[in-house]
């Protein structure tokens, strides 16, 4: 087990930067989660920890040994590739064996190990399959099993449960999480493009985008305290509201302006007067009749998602999402809503930079 | 015109036209495939039950013909002069042949593609100029092999400036050498097109196989016997099933390199050398035939053993 520390890690592909000054340390035993959308130089950064890419610049430690020359097959890393990789032509008893073959355990001991990894992970039974003959579950495990079997420093997940269905996933999820941090407490990094997945897992997250890291931190302050306006629309589900106004102040009040409505604010907002307002659906207050400071809408239509009721009010070409409670039955027409004051963000419109929440 | 509009009408249903455009295109091949497959073949059959001069009438003769193939094989394995005994000469030389050839053929051809498959500068080069005798005439390839294994022709002297001591071999006028010289070429002139075949089966396998196998702990040594080998399996049952129908049947280079009757002492003889004599130069069409389906019996019986015994499907 050991921490991970990038220094200034660069990588490019040609003229493209897929990873730009990349600093990070993922803590001995942490599971930190990689997130982004695709493309954002996260897969990249996970392949130059297992070494199947080089950095261009900067300097990668695993434990404290500089590996940026060390080969893939010495710096004792297990990967769950999100294909899993399961070698076509072995049994399952063959795949998981194969990291050992390769050190040179000897065969009993291998066999002993491969039962035991094996009964810990519920696939026992599963030992003179071939892969094609499993699951999509079942595969996952075999590749969980192969990573396991031989204790690796470092636990490296690509994406591991985007090929299974829905109601796998969500089960795999925790399990995932049960066994890496709270049974084996190893060190992982999870790449997924799935908030819903880096929120449930997470002890820490670093938002990716572009090749750029937006902000590392744990998940609740991922979604409560964002660093942008990036992080703030591409964790949490539906995203935050972005509105642009400006801020007036009258009379020792604060107040937010935009062609359609006024919001008053808390009067400790910073000073400026182009502004981006931003509120997650969530945190809404919607009722149906007039209410003091309420701001009144035009209802264009609920997405009902079983106990969650999402509603979309238009002014002019910007669409606002709020949650409408389960009591409040409506599906057009006007609506009177208020964002907790609270729980507002305001962004700098031009650096998306967080300046107040 | 009744039977031109039924068949507009018929034409007309989507699916119909499917299949008249579906027999329409493969009926050449078909045709063709009859006509010189599986009419040539029956008529063999029919033909090795009868004595016949091409321009008489034929005259059944039962299993004659049969035991005359085994009349051969027995004169032969008993000790026979080549002469007496063509078909036995045919037959080991042809195996001994085949021995050779298939695994070398195979095994370089496993080689280079493993060389094509690296990212080397000017590997279009090489992938080219591999596959190029594929392209070639073999009897092209046999006359300059003929002057490239003559006596103090190119092969002898690269030896001669290569291994101490090298006493010029007259490759194609010595009976020990001559049908290892006729292997030679035909390993030269199979490699590269079965290369391109085992080039092609190691690009489709899954770049993250060997990342998987990296971190596992495979070294590229260990990541070609562990992951590619057995990847490439079916490719390789492919390519020595081919192989093996090809090198049985060998004709070309043999008739080019050792002639007719097979070269010195009958070294270079072949079973299709046999079999061509026997038809057009003997005018024992029967025989032939009967030799034709000794021949085809031994291809069928090997690459049959050959397939059950390794061509299970990987998936």
């Amino acid at each position: 087990m050991a921490r991970v520390l990038l220094k200034e890690v660069t990588k490019r592909f040609g003229n493209l930067i897929a990873v730009n000054k990349l600093n990070l340390e993922i803590k001995d035993g942490e599971f930190m989660v990689l997130l982004g959308p695709s493309g954002c130089g996260k897969s990249t950064t996970l392949r130059m920890i297992a070494g199947l890419e080089t950095p261009n610049e900067g300097e990668i430690w695993i434990g404290d040994t500089l590996v940026n020359e060390i080969d893939p097959t010495k710096r004792n890393i297990a990967m769950v590739f999100q294909s899993y990789a399961l070698y076509p032509h072995m049994t399952v008893f063959g795949n998981i064996e194969f990291p050992l073959r390769m050190s040179g355990v000897p065969k009993q001991e291998r066999a002993k190990k491969v039962k035991e990894v094996a009964e810990f992970l519920g696939i026992a039974d599963l030992l003179d399959r071939k892969p094609s003959q499993l699951s999509g579950g079942q595969q996952q495990r075999v590749a969980l099993a192969r990573a396991l079997v031989r204790e690796p420093q470092v636990f490296l997940l690509d994406e591991p449960l985007s090929n299974l269905d829905a109601k796998i996933r969500t089960q795999m999820r925790f399990e995932l999480k049960k066994l890496l941090s709270y049974e084996l407490g190893i060190t992982t990094i999870y790449v997924t493009h799935d908030q819903v997945e880096a929120m449930t897992m997470a002890d820490r997250i670093a938002v990716m985008n572009k090749g750029v890291l937006q902000q590392v931190g744990t998940p609740d302050e991922i979604f409560y305290k964002p660093s942008n306006t990036f992080v703030a629309t591409f964790v949490g589900s539906p995203p935050m509201n972005l509105i642009k106004g400006e801020i007036r102040r009258k009379d020792g009040e604060v107040f937010f302006e935009t062609e359609y409505f006024t919001l008053k604010l808390s009067p400790d907002v910073p000073e400026a007067e182009e502004i981006i307002l931003g509120f997650r659906p969530q945190h809404v207050d919607v009722a149906l009749e007039q209410k003091d400071d309420y701001i009144s809408g035009k209802l264009l239509g609920v997405e009902k998602l079983g106990v969650e009721n999402y509603g979309h009010i238009t002014y002019g070409n910007t669409d606002i999402v709020v949650r409408v409670p389960e009591d409040i039955r409506i599906s057009r027409g006007e609506i009177y809503w208020k964002p907790q004051k609270n729980r507002i963000y305001l962004f700098d419109p031009k650096t998306g930079k967080t300046i107040y929440g | 015109m009744p039977l031109f509009k039924s068949f507009s009408s018929f034409y007309e249903k989507s699916k119909n036209k499917e299949i008249v455009a579906g027999l329409s295109l493969i009926s050449i091949a078909v045709l063709l495939n009859l006509v010189f497959g599986y009419f040539a073949m029956i008529f063999a059959f029919y033909l090795s039950f009868f004595k016949w001069d091409y321009i008489g009438e034929m005259q059944f003769v039962g299993l004659k013909n049969f035991a005359i193939v085994l009349r051969d094989l027995s004169r032969g394995l008993h000790g026979s002069y080549y002469l007496i005994a063509p078909f036995y000469t045919g037959l080991k030389n042809i195996l001994i042949y085949t021995a050779i050839v298939v695994p070398v053929q195979t095994f370089l051809a496993i080689v280079l593609a493993s060389f094509a498959n690296q990212k080397i500068k000017g590997q279009q080069f090489f992938k080219v100029s591999y596959f190029l005798p594929a392209t070639t005439s073999s009897v092209i390839i046999s006359l300059i092999f003929i002057w490239l294994f003559m006596k103090n022709g190119f092969i002898n002297y690269v030896f001669d400036l290569t291994v101490p001591g090298f006493q010029p071999i007259d490759w194609l006028n010595d009976k020990r050498y001559i049908l290892l010289a006729i292997s030679m070429v035909a390993i030269w002139g199979t490699s590269g097109h079965f290369m391109v075949s085992f080039l092609a089966a190691m690009q489709a396998i899954p770049k993250e196989l060997y990342e998987a196998a990296m971190l596992d702990g495979a070294g590229p040594i260990r990541r070609f016997f562990f992951i590619t080998i057995p990847m490439l399996r079916p490719m390789i049952v492919y390519v020595v099933v081919m192989g093996l129908i090809g090198a049985l049947q060998m004709f070309d280079l043999a008739w080019v390199m050792a002639g007719a009757s097979g070269g010195p002492g009958g070294a270079g003889y072949t079973v299709a050398l046999d079999i061509y004599n026997e038809a057009f130069t003997r005018i024992r069409p029967g025989v032939a035939a009967a030799k034709s389906w000794f021949l085809f019996a031994i291809i069928f019986t090997t690459t049959y053993i050959f397939q059950k015994k390794y061509g299970r499907a990987l998936r």
